[in-house]
């Protein structure tokens, strides 16, 4: 999951957008903060005057997380929402998910 | 531990800055660094604090607080052998006599104030910084006692102990009432804190006392090198005040101190931004420093 909270952090910058979507995964600030650190550590990202921007290597970890590296375009594309992943199950089983989860998703959340 | 208010969010370049800040102030918010204060939690609160806040106001929160000065308890000893250091040997020289009391207003008798626990950590750290060999030295939680203990006492230098000192409307009232009851020929009262506001000092040297601390703060903006438009950046603390509902007496810190301060607790000198309890509507408001009372 953290490399994928990093993946999400990178399309975040991309997008110039805010860290909603990390804190609904259950991150706090600090450890968002954190992943920026690790961004930065990773060469992901460079800071310039009032902004931050993708290297290189940042923009490919950053598609390498997203599903078939599609994009649209717009420029946007949709993030697989990694709160909803569960374990691959076998063939015939049933997916039944506990009372919350589904309240959550029957609100279209 | 904190958690984000569910409508709580940030730009990733606030939280970069707020990161950097915290760095630059050396508050080390991975929990797993041994020897430091964790910062985790204060981390978590001001990045809620500041998703409430518009641009132009988290930038002035952000250029503020890179002056922000937090003593926590694992710095006391050694701001208090700073302040201490800062007494002329002299002045250990010339007396026959070292006394150690509380800097504590007579409202707050019978109280336990910070000033309170100054006393102990005086007491054992004076004699590492000044020779008190030979003289009698103690230490009294109430004042009184060296009016009953020590009334023909000649040539003795009186520290009088707080760890803050804002306005120094606080100190002004202890001191009053030591020259009216407890004062006698002889006495060299010297004020020691660990941290004091310039304002505050001045007040106290204006009244005819020294006062040694190891930190002197300036205002937060008016005296700010860091804020070009002050006059705008006031204004701009006025409003962020306003939405919280800052009571008058409060704005821009009692007696518009304007600090940046907090020690053990937080004082009411610095701006509320940092510890107003409330908001307007009664739920608490998480800040990153706290006071457990106006």
């Amino acid at each position: 999951m953290s490399e994928s909270n990093l993946t999400l952090l990178l399309q975040l910058i991309f997008a110039g957008a805010e860290v909603r979507s990390l804190l609904d995964r259950g991150l706090q600030f600090s450890q968002i903060a954190m992943l920026v650190d690790e961004a930065f550590q990773r060469q992901f990202i460079i800071e310039g005057e009032g902004f931050l921007r993708l290297t290189e290597e940042g923009i490919a970890q950053m598609k390498s997380g997203l599903p078939n590296a599609r994009i649209r375009r717009d420029g946007g594309w949709i993030s697989p929402a990694e709160t909803f992943r569960i374990e691959k199950l076998a063939l015939d089983a049933v997916y039944l998910p506990d009372k919350e989860t589904a309240l959550t998703l029957e609100e279209g959340h | 531990m904190s958690k984000a208010n569910n409508n709580a969010t940030l730009n990733v370049l606030v939280l970069e800055r707020l990161l950097k800040l915290f760095k630059g102030l050396k508050w080390v918010i991975n929990s797993e660094v041994e020897g430091t204060h964790p910062y985790e939690d204060v981390f978590n609160d001001f990045a809620e604090l500041l998703s409430y806040l518009n641009q132009d106001e988290q930038d002035l929160i952000l250029t503020l607080t890179e002056d922000y000065l937090h003593c926590t308890t694992l710095q006391y000893p050694i701001l208090l052998n700073q302040a201490l250091s800062k007494i002329p040997s002299l002045k250990f020289a010339q007396c026959d006599a070292v006394f150690v009391v509380p800097l504590k207003a007579p409202k707050d008798k019978g109280k336990v104030k910070s000033a309170d626990a100054m006393l102990y950590s005086s007491r054992v750290a004076l004699p590492k910084v000044h020779d008190v060999s030979g003289k009698v030295f103690k230490k009294y939680s109430d004042p009184d006692l060296l009016k009953e203990e020590h009334g023909n006492r000649k040539r003795s230098l009186i520290l009088l102990v707080d760890d803050f000192i804002g306005t120094g409307d606080t100190a002004e009232a202890a001191l009053q009432d030591y020259n009216l009851r407890l004062r006698v020929d002889g006495d060299e009262p010297i004020v020691v804190a660990l941290v004091a506001q310039e304002q505050g000092i001045k007040k106290l040297n204006r009244l005819g006392f020294s006062v040694v601390a190891a930190d002197v703060r300036k205002r937060g903006i008016s005296d700010n090198a860091r804020v070009r438009d002050k006059a705008s950046a006031i204004e701009l603390m006025k409003r962020i005040e306003a939405q919280i509902k800052v009571q008058k007496d409060y704005s821009l810190g009692y007696g518009g101190t304007e600090a940046l301060v907090s020690m053990m607790r937080t004082p009411n000198n610095t701006f509320p931004v940092y510890w107003w309890p409330k908001m307007p509507e009664g739920r608490l408001r998480t800040t990153p420093f706290k006071r457990d009372s106006i």
